[in-house]
């Protein structure tokens, strides 16, 4: 895994400061969310510390740019509405979650696998799913088990799948 | 036996118990009374006499009615006594014993002797007269108890005294600078009334108040009086000569001025800023002085503006017009009221605000696209710009520059960067550039 590929705009001044002008402001945020996610998916990582961010993310020394940490904040609240981000600390906002992908496109993807080997209406484990070397390849493959579980439970909202227990293991059913 | 009072033995601010003596009887003159067997009481202001036993009943008798004292010795089956004199009944005074007596003199009965002692002390209270003082207050707290205690601690004692002194200073510095203001403050109502009133003679003057008209309301005047009549007169002079005459007219002829003085007159108060008189009578945003003002301003301003590239603060215009006119100035006031009456007056300038408070007057052929149009040419000719840059390149000052960049700002022309090295603006790429 290499570096994350920065945007054209991590080199244009302006994007670190927060723009007054609405429309410009709105795309300047859409970008700033796509690098983020970006960055933590090349890491492979789920975590986020506010501060670690402001200093690997935020900051261009090339350019002596910082994007100041109200902005920064702005950023992480857009992605926390668009549900890539979950604050492990709603009142101190310092430690977050970050799914560059949503927990319901995790669903789709597994659900898409699953109708692609005409796993419907089969069980299987969640071991299997997310460890199996049938799976091996797939996005979802290695997939942590929190995250594992979140999107299932999507999936069971839109009734295509089922969490169960037997055997002494979890596993999933697909409809 | 009338001069007594029902009281009590509290003493009052600032009087002081002398002395008490049992066994005193009161005589109403040469009647006996009721009143035996009580402690009479002497003290700075009153003479108290009270029941002994029980202690229900009491009265009080103010030392200021005892006009004089006669002493009656002790005699076979007699007791001494002390004749005291009074004065008539003060009106007013609370209910007594007595509403009425035929004598003008009390005796007081020594039944367990100790005249000779009372009378001394009667006569010092007397003398001393305590109930026409006016009460002192004791000396400020902390000099007591600083001379008693100031010997066990000094220190802290002292200090909360140099304290109360400083509060004391200060209270009296405050009041004293108050009267000054107060001096200045009656000074001013002073100018008011006098400006008031050359107001109102300078109305009354255009109102054309002929001599012909007072002379009408008068009836005979004589030729002494005419002559007067163009220097001062006073009020007494003419109402001696001619009898009812209404203050107005007299006003009027107070102190005429001619019409040249009139009109230098108001040019010395529009100098001053003061409101052209005449206006204060129309009403509404028709002002007629600030049309007339504004009209003078957009023939002189138009050209300028254009050569400013449309656009002049209000801080040069201001200069500008007062340069020009020399010796009448207008005052910022004014400006500002007269600028807001072109659009009115369909003038070819426009006052202008800006979001940043900023307000200008703008010529009416600028065009605010052009405007956009050429700010943003021009950042992207250079890459990026300050205002100070902005400013050298057009022509500017840098205030409008300024507005210039944030105006394209706003419409999405231009995207700032704002670091320690200053503020810049970019080309919008943000917005533009996927």
């Amino acid at each position: 895994m290499g570096s994350v590929e920065k945007p054209w705009q991590f080199n244009f001044p302006p994007f670190f400061t927060i723009q007054p002008n609405i429309d410009t402001r709105k795309k300047q945020l859409e970008a700033w969310c796509e690098y983020v996610l970006e960055h933590q998916k090349n890491k492979n990582s789920h975590s986020l510390d506010i501060n670690e961010a402001h200093s690997a993310i935020f900051t261009n020394k090339d350019i002596n740019r910082k994007l100041p940490m109200d902005g920064v904040q702005m950023v992480l609240e857009e992605l926390r509405k668009k549900g890539h981000l979950e604050w492990k600390d709603p009142k101190v906002q310092k430690e977050c979650l970050i799914m560059w992908r949503t927990p319901e496109e995790w669903g789709k993807l597994i659900y898409k696998y699953i109708s692609s080997k005409s796993m419907i209406n089969t069980v299987c484990t969640l071991f299997e799913l997310a460890n199996g070397d049938d799976t091996e390849g797939e996005a979802f493959h290695g997939l942590e088990d929190w995250l594992l579980r979140r999107a299932l439970q999507t999936l069971e909202k839109d009734g295509k799948a089922e969490l169960m227990s037997f055997d002494g293991n979890e596993g999933v059913k697909f409809f | 036996m009338n001069r007594f009072q029902w009281g009590d033995t509290n003493l009052s601010l600032g009087e002081d118990s002398l002395t008490n003596q049992t066994g005193i009887a009161l005589y109403d003159g040469e009647s006996k009374t009721n009143f035996e067997g009580g402690v009479a009481n002497i003290t700075s202001h009153r003479l108290v006499w009270k029941e002994q036993y029980g202690r229900t009943t009491c009265l009080s008798l103010p030392l200021s009615l005892v006009q004089r004292l006669e002493e009656q010795a002790s005699g076979f089956a007699k007791s001494a006594k002390i004749v005291v004199h009074l004065s008539s009944p003060v009106s007013g005074q609370q209910a007594g014993p007595a509403s009425s007596s035929k004598y003008d003199y009390i005796r007081l009965s020594f039944r367990d002797g100790g005249q000779q002692e009372f009378l001394r002390y009667l006569v010092q209270a007397l003398r001393e007269k305590k109930w026409e003082k006016k009460y002192v207050p004791p000396a400020p707290p902390g000099a007591p108890p600083g001379a008693v205690a100031g010997r066990h601690r000094p220190g802290i004692v002292g200090i909360e005294r140099s304290i109360q002194q400083k509060q004391q200073q200060t209270d009296t510095s405050i009041d004293q600078s108050f009267q000054d203001l107060k001096k200045l403050m009656e000074k001013a109502q002073e100018m008011v009334s006098l400006s008031k009133s050359i107001v109102t003679k300078i109305r009354d003057k255009q109102g054309e108040i002929t001599e012909d008209e007072v002379r009408d309301k008068q009836g005979e005047i004589t030729e002494d009086e005419v002559r007067d009549k163009q220097g001062e007169i006073t009020e007494d002079e003419v109402r001696d000569k001619q009898g009812e005459i209404t203050e107005d007219e007299v006003r009027d002829k107070q102190g005429e001025i001619t019409e040249d003085e009139t009109i230098k007159f108001k040019s010395y108060l529009l100098s001053m800023g003061i409101p052209n008189p005449v206006t204060k009578e129309t009403h509404g945003t028709g002002d007629k002085y600030y049309r007339e003002l504004a009209k003078e301003l957009a023939s002189v301003l138009e050209k300028p503006i254009k050569d400013c590239g449309g656009m002049m603060t209000m801080t040069d215009v201001y200069c500008r017009v007062n340069r020009a006119r020399g010796m009448e100035l207008i005052s910022p006031e004014d400006l500002l009221n007269a600028c807001e009456t072109f659009e009115e007056l369909r003038l070819p300038i426009k006052l202008r605000r800006f979001e940043s408070g900023v307000m200008v007057l703008q010529s009416s052929t600028h065009s605010e696209e052009e405007v956009i149009k050429k700010t943003t040419e021009v950042v992207e000719s250079k890459g990026s710009l300050t205002a100070e840059e902005l400013a050298q390149n057009i022509g500017l000052s840098v205030i409008l520059a300024k507005e210039r960049l944030l105006l394209t700002e706003r419409v999405g022309g231009v995207c700032r960067d704002d670091s320690e090295e200053g503020l810049r603006f970019y080309p919008n790429l943000l917005l533009t550039k996927t």
